[in-house]
């Protein structure tokens, strides 16, 4: 009897320990509750109203809004004399290695609100890991909705290939055209993940899962030989082929944006290859590219991707999201103007 | 090789067993291998100045202790001290005082880039070399017989439990242990893993966390609001409490597994009413060391009262060149130097108490008032030692004057407030309890939840986070 209630106390102890734990690194920002939640629509979305603090190249702090998108919620519908601009991308748009005020975002808003005189909101879409053909469901499922004047989809060669992503919308071609399709909801994967979203509003949950991606790529040897691990720590990384079905399915999206005349303008992330540039001038799509100005950095000796305190290139720094965000204003003033006349 | 490494708990779960299951007689020797593993697998090129160090002391200490001539003890001892303060000036100071006399002479168009050497700083070179000092110099004084046998002096240099960041044990206490090489009880098994658990936890879970932070933030200040560069500077006081406490909480944990006891080299700091009393309880085998060799070889409170604050002037403002070549550290020194001199003004003939006992409410409201205005002053002290130059210094306290709060102020306030608590509550948790292995007051089964949840959440933090070094290993 002795020995139950010892197992007894130990049990409740553990519990209560592990939910002391989870207000701690939840409060510390050390870990957040999932981003992502599931959604019959989109498959997955943002978690609205979650606060979180990001430390990976940088430093992020902040807060997803209401509407499941970064920066400040600007509501479906908008009201007479505001001008949109909506931006779509992967984990560069998503830019959560910077606090928001240094995203090229504000930077942009800012600046073409001085610039034109109006009242003009940028709304971040971003979502870490998204291709090309996530970005366009995004476009028409979610973001239409909230009228933009402008949409930008910010690509680099690797957003036309493959991503490994069950949960969510598909795009198939039917008569050449695009048609999403919405299969998941009968995937088990997906009713299962819905069963256990509970489990994604712990940091606990967040810990555990990002210890299981080190685990699952074989990392833990090399994380506890340390030095003493004779493989080499950063094995490259491997490039996804473009298949022919991804091909068809990219220029069938991008035939129909270069129709739409809610005013699709590209924008280049990274270097693309010449034959992605000649593709898009087939479709007459805009893409502007803000190579130039970043190498201008470049040549007075700043590095707008690299991050000194993680010792490593990656996404914009600072000086790269103020320099994309200054480019882009002197670009889409006269569009904005133009759009503005009509 | 750092604490908070798989690597380190693999090195423990290794050294312990075959450390009990050697015969005595080789005891010693494993034990030094095991410190120059430890302490070469960082840079194993640098184990040749631990070397140097111990042959020097070793042989000065005889010497001062077999000749009866004052002069040539004085010679034996400037021998050591040449030694010791020769590779640490080398290593550490040495393109520092170029650097500095450079930006001098770079006012009367004199370069002297040619002389900064591109050297590497040797982790824990200022433990060590304090601690072989420390030595000689009590043979010196008469305090201390120098031993005879070269592994256990050997291994009193090299101990690897407090090699890097110390506590800088004095050979009085140490000595003897090694000598000795007692098998450690139950009692110190149950003591050193409370030890070892507490410290990771400090370490990993606070230090790092909080660590992350502040270097983010003070890597480029001018990006950040007033607000969330105070966030840093609060956290980082936390950090380097959490890191450097947590560290002594390993190094002595893993030295009892060993039987040897180490001194306590945190003794709440935070919950001191004034800087007089923080000195007492914080790096105390630091600052117990710089009373006793400098302080007090420059007549201490002996000889009047302005040499008196001449004395701990210098000794503070030496004690801060000493955690770092640099002149904030200067600076950091020079205020708790000012600080610890108008203390000891207002004092006068009165001393301060030990420490806090609570009588009623008005003795604890004064107390409390006390505690936030130590907490304050340290705190701006703590700016200098993080900063990486002046110009960042003053850039952080120019935002303060100008204040602005900026945006996620309700979260900015709830990290801060729960790093601060824990911490907080850590400490009157170990206060009231009167034991840094406070967890054994806890109930059996009580006690064992802790440690599976503690080790479990240490374990997969340092699985998924490259392992941060301790702050003072660079010093």
């Amino acid at each position: 009897m002795k020995i139950l209630k010892k197992v007894f106390i130990f049990i409740i102890s553990c519990l209560v320990l592990c939910v002391v734990f989870e207000m701690f690194i939840r409060f510390t920002g050390i870990g957040t509750p999932s981003l992502i939640v599931s959604d019959r629509v989109l498959g997955r979305v943002l978690r609205p109203n979650v606060s979180l603090v990001l430390l990976n190249e940088g430093f992020y702090m902040g807060r997803i809004n209401k509407y499941g998108y970064f920066g400040p919620g600007y509501a479906p519908g908008k009201s007479k004399n505001t001008l949109r601009i909506a931006l779509l991308g992967d984990s560069f748009v998503a830019g959560f290695h910077l606090l928001g005020r240094h995203h090229f975002r504000t930077v942009l808003e800012k600046q073409l609100s001085e610039r034109t005189g109006k009242n003009v909101q940028v709304l971040n879409f971003g979502f870490a890991g998204f291709n090309f053909e996530k970005m366009y469901i995004y476009y028409r499922l979610l973001v239409q909705k909230f009228e933009p004047d402008i949409t930008l989809f910010f690509i680099g060669q690797d957003d036309f290939t493959e991503i490994d992503e069950k949960i969510g919308p598909a795009v198939l071609v039917e008569n050449q055209k695009p048609v999403i399709k919405s299969d998941f909801l009968q995937d088990v994967s997906y009713e299962r993940t819905k069963k256990f979203e509970f489990l994604r509003q712990s940091s606990f949950y967040s810990l555990h899962k990002a210890a299981l991606g080190l685990l699952l790529r074989g990392e833990t040897i090399k994380i506890v030989l340390d030095k003493l691990y004779p493989g080499t720590k950063h094995p490259e990384e491997k490039q996804v082929p473009l298949t022919p079905e991804r091909d068809a399915i990219n220029r069938a999206i991008l035939y129909e944006l270069s129709e739409d005349s809610a005013g699709v303008i590209f924008v280049n992330k990274r270097p693309i290859p010449k034959s992605t540039h000649m593709m898009l001038q087939d479709f007459g799509i805009i893409l502007l590219d803000p190579s130039v100005k970043l190498d201008s950095l470049r040549q007075h000796g700043i590095d707008p991707d690299y991050w000194p305190l993680a010792r490593r290139s990656g996404h914009w720094n600072y000086y790269g999201h103020k320099a994309v965000g200054e480019f882009l204003a002197q670009k889409l003033e006269p569009v904005l103007r133009e759009k503005s006349r009509h | 090789m750092l604490f908070n490494s798989f690597i380190f708990l693999i090195f423990l779960g290794v050294v312990i067993p075959v450390y009990y299951l050697l015969s005595k007689r080789y005891r010693t020797w494993f034990l030094i291998a095991c410190s120059y593993f430890f302490y070469g697998y960082w840079d194993w090129r640098f184990l040749s100045l631990i070397l140097v160090s111990t042959l020097v002391d070793f042989i000065a200490g005889k010497k001062i202790y077999k000749t009866s001539n004052v002069r040539h003890k004085k010679y034996f001892l400037f021998l050591s001290l040449l030694a010791n303060l020769g590779i640490l000036g080398f290593f550490k100071y040495f393109n520092f005082f170029v650097d500095s006399f450079q930006n001098l002479s770079a006012a009367f168009n004199v370069q002297l880039d040619f002389l900064h050497l591109n050297v590497l700083l040797p982790v824990g070179i200022s433990f060590y070399t304090f601690q072989t000092l420390s030595y000689t110099i009590d043979v010196y004084r008469g305090r201390l017989e120098p031993t005879d046998s070269f592994p256990d002096f050997a291994l009193y240099v090299a101990f690897f439990p407090q090699l890097v960041a110390g506590p800088i044990e004095r050979a009085v206490h140490l000595l003897p242990q090694i000598q000795k090489l007692p098998v450690a009880t139950r009692q110190d098994f149950r003591e050193g893993f409370a030890l070892l658990t507490i410290g990771m936890f400090k370490k990993v879970l606070i230090g790092d966390t909080c660590g992350r932070i502040v270097d983010h933030i003070f890597s480029q200040p001018s990006l950040y609001t007033s607000l969330e560069l105070f966030m840093a500077l609060v956290l980082f006081s936390v950090q380097i409490y959490a890191d450097f406490s947590g560290y002594s909480n390993i190094a002595r944990g893993t030295a009892k597994f060993l039987g040897i006891h180490l001194i306590e080299n945190f003794n709440q700091p935070y919950l001191s009413a004034s800087i007089t009393e923080f000195w007492r309880r914080w790096h105390i085998s630091l600052s117990s060391w710089l009373k006793d060799y400098l302080y007090i070889s420059l007549g201490g409170n002996r000889r009047g009262k302005l040499r008196t604050y001449v004395n701990l002037m210098t000794t503070m403002l030496l004690g801060g060149l000493w955690h770092g070549a640099n002149w904030t550290f200067v600076v950091w020194g020079g205020l708790h130097g000012t600080y610890l001199a108008v203390h000891k003004i207002i004092l006068g003939q009165k001393k301060t108490a030990e420490r806090f006992y609570y009588k009623n409410p008005a003795t604890f409201f004064i107390f409390l008032l006390k505690l936030i205005l130590t907490n304050l002053l340290v705190l701006l002290t703590w700016l200098f030692f993080r900063a990486p130059n002046f110009q960042a210094a003053f850039f952080i306290i120019g935002r303060f004057v100008h204040w602005e709060s900026g945006e996620n102020v309700s979260q900015i306030i709830t990290i801060m407030l729960t790093f601060v608590f824990v911490i907080a509550f850590l400490d009157i948790v170990e206060y009231s309890s009167s034991t840094h292995a406070f967890l054994l007051k806890l109930k059996k089964p009580v006690l064992y939840a802790v440690y599976a949840v503690v080790w479990y959440f240490v374990l997969l933090y340092m699985y998924q986070a490259t392992p941060m070094p301790f702050i003072y290993f660079q010093f």
